[in-house]
């Protein structure tokens, strides 16, 4: 297992296209920031700063972008060995399919939550050097909601797999994947405050935080963001994602099980 | 019973659709050897999702929920027989979540319990007010939490809208409200104001109460409108009124304002009959026992309310020749359009003056601004709308209050002062001329910015300000939120006065630092007038205390 583990990073490392997506993907996340802190945000009045904390209470999109670029790593890293047989060979060389399925589901796994992660935290890094914090949320919650992203991410990660294996070839695959990520996007949804319902959803929650206004006649409106997370919201979005995420997965591993893999 | 939303239905419907399909799929895939039919099983399972996505979670869906998971069973167990099992296990829950949510109560209904603990919570961390009437949050809260309670036990959304009403009544400031919508408010005023018998008692300026809005049918009993009552159901008019639920759900800022109401809800006290005793046209006192007319006080109450307080039925802002001297603004809200806002009114205030202007040419010489029932707006449309009225100099508007951006909170100073900003002061034009005379005509529903240019505008040598009761008295900027059931809005922005006190609103005395000029008597000369001959008391009052006025 560790071999077949080992040789996906090896193939990972050296496929060259995988580099510049990744690049991309990263340099999207941090043009966004870079917008934002360009355009100013709708709230703030002219000449006011963005700062990393105010940016990460408007920063929904890079979470939309990384769904986008995780469709696209989870069919490839996933789907590519079908395509030229790599699967089979394994398959054929003694190999469990339980190995081939546990190996590439682990790095496409922990590859794309840590990707996830590092488009958040980029931009606002960034932000942070430039503007410094502020004082809209405290950094710790700002820590709190990137880690509780892990969840919904590995939710949606485990359905691009599922997707991947159903159909095998990790362009079309990627196709589904992108395409079931727009439609979603496009739909007018409820507001969903269980955030339980779909990965999407629970992104949504976390990213939402409640805010408060006030104002003067003569006076800038000052926004006040909660920055606390409801705990029965986060022990919800744990429990469904880690629920929803393992169900994908077995339905990925029964259907590869015993697929014939043609 | 609740009617079941369309897309629910839809995936109700879509589970024995699924099974059906999928249990004659089973006998058919196992004969052919292709992996690829067990992505039907995943079918169910995706459209249920983008469905329930569409539709948001319902709690009571639950089982049709499940059922589309036990779908996926015949992906992992491509065996005719556990696809067959699953199709039927699948149809029979699918089914079940019809007549929950038909028959179990609270389908698609918000928690009303964590609906109010949310607008609580929400307003105790930031109602600006809390201090100045030093608001016992613990008691409110275990006040209300058990009506709260039963709303939610009997999933009863006009009696949360009611109860949100007694709440917000607490408060004592108009800023303070809660809607769920248009309908359910309608719904609740009319299941709490009672029964009609006919009439409504209001309390004339002497104390004693006089029946309005009466019904013919009560005519011919001999009573009329200006009837004398003495008792309703054997108690004063004033008790009665308090058995009154809407009585209850009525906010007033000042206590002057409330009792100028006293006795306005007793009329839709009782059961089937009710005993009104009453001075008949001879002076003697009667007793009649009034049949119940429908359920429905509120509808009878709302007309004798806007009979007394509807203010000059023209256009907003439209500058209406009343005489040959005067004229009459009409400013229904204190908002005039999006563009407005952002030029600080000028283009508005240019509209006035040409206006006016306009109207001086033509012999005009007072005006009156008519802000009766105005529900407030914008604090820079009032500073646009005073500055042309303005003698001319220097006036003091309001302070800003003191905002610390690093504990996120107005300072307080101690002593009900806070720590101000800057003053809002502007520079009059006195468009009128010094001949001229302004009479502000308000309500006790004149609110917000109608309440602020009420204050500013009384500190004018130019300006009288005339009602049967003072302005509202609630004059904090106010901040709406959307609760999952319903809009809560409350005072969320410090406006002071000069020396830090609170600007306008009452504290622990009920008494605002607003005052008329003149409180016309609410008399049975105003009754006539305003009830059997459909005059406009007050404008009348206004145009004969101009003509009389010494210049």
């Amino acid at each position: 297992m560790k071999d077949l583990i080992r040789a996906q990073i090896y193939q990972i490392l050296r496929t060259r296209v995988y580099f510049w997506v990744l690049i991309a993907c990263l340099a999207l996340a941090v043009l966004f920031g870079v917008s934002e802190y360009l355009n100013g945000a709708d709230d703030l009045d002219e000449g006011m700063l963005l700062t990393a904390s105010d940016f990460f209470t408007r920063c929904g999109m890079i979470a939309t972008l990384f769904l986008g670029f995780s469709g696209f790593f989870v069919s490839f890293f996933t789907g590519d060995d079908f395509k030229d047989k790599t699967a089979n060979y394994e398959l054929m060389s003694g190999r469990l399919r339980k190995q081939s399925f546990v190996a590439r589901v682990t790095v496409t796994v922990v590859f794309n939550i840590l990707l996830g992660s590092l488009m958040m935290v980029l931009p606002l890094t960034l932000y942070s050097l430039l503007t410094g914090w502020g004082n809209s949320i405290p950094v710790s919650a700002a820590v709190t909601r990137i880690l509780l992203m892990a969840f919904p991410f590995f939710r949606q990660i485990c359905f691009y797999i599922l997707l991947t294996y159903i159909i095998k070839r990790p362009g079309y695959a990627f196709l589904a994947c992108y395409g079931y990520m727009c439609i979603l996007t496009l739909l007018p949804a409820q507001a969903d405050p269980t955030g339980a319902v779909l990965a999407f959803t629970s992104i949504q929650n976390l990213l939402h935080f409640d805010y408060w206004a006030t104002f003067g006649l003569e006076r800038d409106a000052q926004v006040i963001y909660d920055p606390n997370i409801d705990t029965a919201l986060a022990v919800r979005i744990i429990i469904s994602s880690l629920a929803a995420g393992a169900a994908y997965l077995w339905a990925a591993y029964s259907y590869f099980h015993k697929d014939d893999i043609e | 019973m609740d009617s079941i939303k369309n897309i629910d239905l839809v995936i109700i419907a879509l589970m024995p659709l699924c099974s059906v399909l999928l249990w004659a799929l089973a006998n058919y895939a196992e004969k052919v050897m292709s992996s690829r039919w067990r992505i039907c099983w995943l079918v169910p399972a995706f459209l249920t999702a983008i469905l329930t996505y569409l539709a948001g979670f319902e709690k009571l869906m639950l089982p049709a929920y499940i059922a589309a998971a036990v779908f996926v069973i015949g992906l992992a167990k491509p065996e005719k027989k556990p696809r067959k099992i699953a199709s039927v296990t699948a149809a029979v829950l699918g089914l079940t979540a019809l007549p929950l949510c038909t028959l179990v109560g609270g389908y698609r209904t918000p928690d009303l319990v964590k609906n109010f603990n949310n607008g609580f919570n929400k307003m105790k961390a930031h109602y600006v007010l809390s201090e100045e009437k030093e608001i016992d949050w613990d008691a409110l809260y275990a006040k209300y939490l058990p009506q709260f309670e039963e709303a939610e036990k009997a999933h009863d959304k006009v009696r949360n809208e009611i109860v949100w009403a007694k709440f917000c009544a607490e408060f004592h400031d108009l800023h303070v409200n809660y809607i769920t919508d248009e309908e359910t408010n309608k719904a609740a005023k009319k299941c709490a104001g009672g029964n009609d018998y006919g009439l409504v008692i209001t309390k004339l300026a002497d104390g004693s109460f006089a029946a309005v809005q009466v019904d013919d049918s009560l005519k011919a009993k001999g009573i009329h409108n200006g009837t004398p009552v003495i008792s309703w159901n054997g108690i004063s008019p004033a008790e009665a009124d308090k058995q009154s639920e809407l009585y209850e759900m009525q906010n007033y800022a000042d206590e002057d304002n409330a009792k100028f109401y006293e006795g306005f809800f007793a009329a839709g006290t009782g059961g089937e009959t009710a005993e009104l005793v009453y001075t008949d046209d001879d002076g003697v006192q009667q007793t009649i026992t009034l049949p119940k007319l429908n359920d429905d006080y509120y509808s009878r109450c709302k007309d004798a309310y806007e009979t007394i307080n509807q203010g000059l039925n023209v256009g907003h802002m439209t500058v209406t020749k009343l005489n040959d001297t005067t004229a009459c603004l009409r400013i229904k809200t204190m908002s005039f359009d999006s563009i407005s806002e952002k030029d600080d009114h000028a283009a508005m205030q240019k509209e006035i003056r040409e206006n006016i202007l306009a109207l001086k040419e033509q012999g005009v010489r007072d005006i009156v601004i008519d802000i009766r029932e105005n529900n407030g707006g914008s604090g820079s449309m009032v500073k646009a709308i005073a500055q042309l009225f303005a003698p001319e100099g220097e006036h003091y508007y309001v302070t800003d209050a003191y905002w610390d951006d690093t504990s996120h909170c107005y300072k307080s100073e101690g002593g009900g002062k806070w720590k101000t900003d800057h003053d809002i002061v502007f520079d009059g034009e006195n468009i009128l001329g010094d001949e001229g005379r302004i009479i502000v005509l308000v309500t006790a529903h004149s609110v917000s910015a109608a309440d602020h240019i009420t204050k500013l505008m009384s500190g004018f040598d130019n300006t009288t300000i005339i009602g049967f009761t003072e302005s509202s008295g609630s004059a904090q900027g106010v901040t709406p939120t959307d609760l999952d059931l319903g809009m809560f809005s409350f005072s969320s922005s410090l406006m002071l006065n000069k020396d830090g006190s609170v600007f306008i609103d009452s504290g622990t005395d009920y008494q605002s630092g607003i005052e008329v000029d003149i409180k016309v008597p609410y008399n049975n000369q105003a009754l006539t007038a305003l009830f059997d001959d459909g005059k406009d008391y007050l404008m009348d009052y206004s145009l004969e205390y101009l003509a009389e006025l010494e210049r």
